[in-house]
């Protein structure tokens, strides 16, 4: 007489079909479960993210075009000064120093000086200048330089030497009255600012509407 | 495999810089200096031994590229600046990169790091590390890549950026480096003594 075995537990055809088709072990399968549920929220995250922020108006600008672009900040009513910074997305110094740079412009405490940024970024990565502003809620327009470095380099300040990021105080008149070659704070900025620049009864706001940044950690 | 990845990340860190990192304090060096520490040992990551920069100097000149490895302008000109090297040490120039980044601050720029970078380039010259960035301070060097040329006399000729479009090679216009290079090889002055571009600077160690 056989002894009889019991018979085998149909399996679900469909898990049998997944199992023939991803032969993982029941952790690693659990593993991958709990990877893709940890990307979902993640890209959920980033999506309600980016969805509450305005796209970040860049201008692609030769020199030219970036001094029409000085010019027109110096025309506006009340400019008591231009602020330019040179940055980049793969310039940490640039990215530790932007949050900075974006609370001066948009606290509304020096509203003749007008904060012009310009990114020096390769051609390619114009979407990630677009996405990194976008993120730290840039709401004035910035600008994305192309053509030749050197002719730039000069047109804005001989005296500059091309490193960045650097930036620039420029009085109504154009004149340079401070460089600074490397990075900067926001103490050190309000500090030189006020100090050439105090705030006059008549200057007006600044078209800026979102909070202070924060400075990334 | 392991191993490739970490210098992966290390190289994409190396692009970073901590804030607050010392700044140069001294002026770029003029064009008419003689070579700076000429005497200074420094150790080199492709030759064996000690080496200076008088020790490197060659019958018609010296050049000296300051460079590293994570810096995008200074990967973009990667090629151009060792071909030039290989290319012009056959031709009597004594060539010198350094890398003056300091490891700490930039951490993709460690011996190792630059090690593996010049083995997998090509680099045939000299390759310096100096990662308390005296030689970037002596020359006034700020950021990477930076170009400096001395005649056989040890005089500055030339200083900045190897050409004028550090992202597309085939659409170059002015090779500034490669024109000078061919004057001083030809014992002539270059005609363009000082050019500029948009570098990284040079992560010099944080201030204590």
């Amino acid at each position: 007489m056989h002894p009889s075995t019991p018979p085998a537990r149909p399996r679900p055809e469909a898990l049998a079909r997944l199992q023939r088709f991803l032969p993982v072990r029941r952790r690693a399968r659990w593993a991958l479960a709990l990877g893709l549920f940890a990307c979902a929220i993640g890209a959920g995250a980033a999506a309600v993210e980016a969805a509450g922020k305005k796209p970040a108006v860049v201008k692609t600008v030769n020199l030219a075009a970036f001094k029409e672009a000085m010019e027109a900040a110096r025309a506006k009513p009340g400019t008591q000064a231009l602020f330019i910074n040179v940055w980049a997305t793969w310039c940490e110094p640039c990215r530790e120093e932007m949050p900075d740079i974006v609370r001066f412009a948009q606290d509304r405490k020096h509203p003749g000086v007008r904060v012009l940024l310009v990114s020096a970024d390769s051609s390619k990565e114009r979407a990630a200048v677009v996405k990194y502003l976008t993120s730290l809620g840039v709401d004035f327009p910035s600008y994305h330089k192309t053509g030749d470095d050197m002719e730039f380099i000069n047109g804005i300040d001989p005296a500059w030497d091309g490193t960045i990021p650097a930036s620039w105080l420029f009085d109504a008149n154009g004149k340079r009255v401070h460089l600074w070659n490397g990075s900067l704070t926001y103490q050190q900025l309000v500090q030189k600012v006020d100090a050439l620049f105090p705030p006059t009864a008549s200057t007006p706001s600044n078209p800026t509407s979102n909070p202070p940044s924060k400075r990334k950690p | 495999m392991r191993a490739l990845a970490t210098a992966f990340a290390a190289a994409a860190l190396g692009t970073s810089g901590l804030l607050a990192t010392a700044q140069a304090d001294s002026t770029p060096l003029a064009i008419g200096a003689k070579v700076p520490e000429a005497s200074a040992k420094l150790k080199s990551v492709t030759t064996e031994g000690e080496i200076s920069l008088a020790k490197a100097a060659g019958p018609k000149g010296t050049l000296v590229v300051f460079t590293c490895n994570g810096c995008p302008y200074a990967k973009a000109w990667e090629d151009r600046i060792v071909e030039l090297s290989n290319g012009y040490a056959k031709k009597g120039v004594g060539v010198v990169i350094i890398n003056s980044n300091n490891p700490t601050v930039s951490k993709g720029d460690t011996e190792e790091l630059t090690r593996a970078r010049a083995k997998e380039k090509g680099i045939k010259v000299p390759y310096a590390v100096d990662p308390e960035s005296k030689m970037a301070k002596a020359f006034g060097a700020t950021k990477t890549p930076e170009a400096f040329l001395f005649d056989k006399a040890g005089t500055l000729v030339y200083h900045g950026a190897v050409d004028d479009n550090h992202e597309e090679p085939a659409k170059v216009a002015k090779r500034y480096l490669k024109d000078a290079l061919d004057a001083v090889v030809a014992d002539k002055k270059p005609t363009m003594t000082e050019t500029k571009s948009i570098g990284c600077s040079i992560k010099f160690a944080k201030l204590s």
